[in-house]
């Protein structure tokens, strides 16, 4: 014979038809010779009918004729932050393997003594191409996404790096002239010194 | 959730589509989900702007990941799932929101006899704490089973349905005075 504390515990499963047949039998048996058991699964379907009658209004034709071009608007907005990363790690790239190349400049040569018999000379800087610059940054944003950070917060960060103030040059996202490319990224560049 | 194979398998195609390049496809799928997600939405967070923002952003984040989606669940799934994490992680906003039956503008089905009730079964639930507001509503308004909500909430079968009844407890106390029927003296 089921125990109450038992059969309160199944009550709201039972109620959502998802319970297993023997399962249901027990707990029918016990609310037949239970009479608190059976109020409170009486009181539980109550419960969940006025539950039911709490509806979602619906806001009108008006929202839902904005809704597709609101959510266009947004990705195009969110689209455009990528760009503006993409660029401004480009640009970081760009800073980090001229300055490598400025360093290697200033190292003082090897001496003639060691040329044979020392390590080889360490292969000579070269700039990333976009796409590596882009493959570095994707794996960084992954990254910083499997370790937690959310995704809105990478946005407010990218926000905050390039405001979409700075966009309004680039007037069709992914036909940017080379010509905008170019002061866009002066632009960025500007703002990070 | 009943769902529809032939709704499920449009899914799928328009997916399908919109891999292969075609961005009007994404437009149907939209067009096909939104109201679910808003209603969702408006049930989890129990205001229209939060609605509005939770169902925007779920579909944006939708539109970005679609192209990684492996399909291994229904897309209707998938995006109230994308939903229900957001939920989570959405903080509560610090002034007065506005009611929906008081934003002008906008029609709903506040008047009648039942809105006092309606407003207080909205309270309760909105009252709840956020998982057990989730599979709650993922239960009695999605109608999904027990074995998809653990799917979308990310807990076992076996907490789903504690959770549940748990929710419904909580509710019966919040929409009845101290040892009274629900409903009664609301």
């Amino acid at each position: 014979m089921l125990a109450c504390d038992a059969a309160r515990d199944r009550i709201a499963p039972w109620i959502a038809g998802e319970i297993d047949l023997q399962a249901g039998r027990d707990l029918e048996a016990h609310l037949g010779g239970c009479p608190d058991c059976s109020a409170e699964a009486g009181r539980i379907r109550q419960a969940l009918a006025i539950l039911e009658t709490g509806e979602a209004p619906d806001p009108g034709p008006l929202y839902w004729s904005s809704f597709g071009p609101r959510l266009r608007a947004r990705i195009a907005a969110s689209a455009r932050r990528r760009l503006v990363l993409r660029l401004a790690s480009v640009a970081a790239a760009a800073v980090a393997v001229a300055g490598l190349a400025v360093f290697q400049i200033r190292l003082p040569s090897a001496p003639p003594w060691l040329a044979g018999g020392g390590r080889a000379a360490p292969p000579a800087p070269r700039a990333l191409t976009v796409a590596e610059a882009e493959a570095r940054l994707g794996a960084l944003l992954r990254q910083a996404v499997a370790e937690g950070q959310d995704e809105s917060d990478l946005d407010a960060i990218l926000d905050e790096i390039a405001p979409l103030d700075l966009l309004d040059a680039a007037d069709d996202l992914g036909r940017i002239s080379a010509e905008e490319g170019r002061a866009l990224f002066e632009e960025l560049l500007d703002e990070q010194v | 959730m009943q769902v529809d194979p032939d709704r499920q398998d449009g899914d799928e195609r328009l997916v399908a589509r919109f891999v292969q390049g075609d961005e009007s496809a994404f437009d149907d799928l939209v067009a096909r989900h939104r109201i679910g997600i808003y209603r969702l939405g408006f049930r989890l967070m129990g205001s229209h702007e939060e609605a509005d923002d939770l169902a925007q952003e779920a579909f944006l984040r939708a539109y970005k990941a679609l192209r990684r989606f492996r399909g291994d669940a229904s897309f209707r799934t998938w995006i109230t799932r994308i939903a229900i994490n957001l939920a989570l992680g959405a903080r509560r906003p610090r002034g007065a929101t506005v009611p929906l039956e008081d934003a002008p503008g906008l029609q709903c089905a506040a008047a009648g006899p039942d809105a006092a009730l309606k407003r207080q079964v909205r309270r309760a639930v909105g009252d709840l704490p956020n998982r057990q507001r989730q599979v709650l509503v993922l239960k009695v308004y999605e109608g999904m089973k027990f074995t998809e909500i653990a799917q979308i909430t990310g807990i076992s079968i076996g907490t789903a349905k504690a959770t549940f009844f748990q929710a419904v407890r909580n509710l019966r106390g919040r929409l009845a005075p101290a040892g009274g029927a629900p409903g009664e003296g609301a």
